[in-house]
Parts: structure tokens; sequence; C-alpha cells
């Protein structure tokens, strides 16, 4: 298992960036995901919004791949939740493949929150935990 | 951006507009809870301090409600 977490400022109201982040696909600094589609989306008593989204992915693998598979490209899927508080000013996001799960798993989390010492800005914390089945990915 | 179903493109395309739209100028706006939440949160804080019998039945009745909420437009 590997664990790997950032952060990350960004000079724009949290309101920006939560409008941005809703609509981060397409995205050229990542072309891998191709598809996005909202599967559920309601907004619960409290107030909040709650997505549930599916992300499809398309990788190009090295040619030996393609000499063997017959297929250089692959898609793959990702579960991506949301929840986005307009009270309280955060938007946490949780993402897992769906794919190869067999092989491996993907964890990510996102928070994005106004900063503590400059309501101006917003915060984005990331973690991903990845783990390779039948692997130890301790360093 | 496509659809995992390709027949879905068009529609979906449509929906983002409308839902980014609301999303920008409606929903991130509502940062007071409105009288409908208020009236919920006093009831459920009510309830809450019943005997342990009535929080669970409590479950069951966030679950309704969440149930019979009209459809916000998204």
């Amino acid at each position: 298992m590997k664990i790997w977490t950032s952060e990350h400022v960004f000079d724009h109201l949290w309101e920006t960036v939560t409008t941005a982040a809703m609509q981060k696909y397409p995205n050229p600094m990542n072309p891998s995901v191709v598809g996005v589609d909202v599967l559920d989306r309601h907004v619960d008593p409290s107030g909040k919004l709650h997505s549930h989204r599916l992300l499809s992915t398309e990788w190009r693998l090295p040619s030996i791949v393609k000499s063997l598979s017959g297929s250089a490209r692959t898609k793959t899927y990702v579960r991506e939740n949301s929840v986005v508080d307009p009270v309280e000013k955060t938007m946490e996001l949780k993402s897992s493949n769906i794919s190869f799960t067999n092989m491996v798993l993907v964890d990510e989390r996102l928070t994005y929150k106004p900063h503590p010492q400059d309501p101006e800005k917003t915060i984005l914390t990331q973690e991903a935990i990845i783990s390779v089945q039948g692997v130890s990915l301790s360093s | 951006m496509n659809s995992v179903r390709e027949a879905c493109t068009d529609m979906k395309c449509e929906y983002h507009q409308c839902f980014n739209r609301w999303f920008a100028e409606k929903f991130l706006k509502e940062t007071a809870p409105g009288p409908v939440q208020r009236s919920l949160q006093a009831l459920l804080a009510v309830l809450s301090e019943s005997s342990k019998e009535k929080r669970f039945l409590l479950k069951d009745w966030s679950s309704w409600v969440m149930a019979k909420k009209p459809e916000n437009s998204s």
C-alpha cells in the first residue's frame, strides 16, 4: 500500500474553484479521461449536493502489449462520489477504480476548502492510496 | 465530453450546460439554510433527544424525508 498526499493553493475564491472543478473534464492536462457520466445527483435535506459520476479513461499501451492483445488502447472506469456543502464551503471528492480491481486499487480523496489564513484563496488537499494486489509497496 | 453511451452525448451536453449554470448561479449562493431545512433541523434535534427507540425511528423518518423532497433542478 502506498499513500501519497499533497496540498495546493489556488489564488481564487472557493466558489470559483468548485465551479471549475465540476467542469474539470475534458482537460488537456489529463487527456486520458475521455468520458464523464453523471449517474446520480441530488441535494439532501441539509442542502448538500451529492453526485455520483462514472469516468472513462483510455490509456495507450506500449506496442508490445498491442502485439499480445491486439489492441494498444484500453478503457478503464473510475467511480467518483462528491459532496458539496455551500454553507460550510467544502467540496469533497472520493474516487476509486472499478476496472482491474483484481490487480490494483487506486483510491483518491480530494478536499477543497477556503484557505484558513486567506479566505480569498482555496486550499486543495489530495490523498491517494494505491495497492497492488500481492505486492508490498512499502518504501 | 463524450458519454459512455454515445447516443447520450447531445443530451448530456444540454444537461451539463443547465447544471453548470444552476450550480454557479443558484446552488453555491444558498449559503444559509432555507426555511424547510431549518424546520427539519429543529424537528430532528427534538426527536434525537428522545429515547433510543425513537432515535431508531428517526433514521427511517430521514429516509422518508429524502424520498419525499421535491426534485431540485440540476
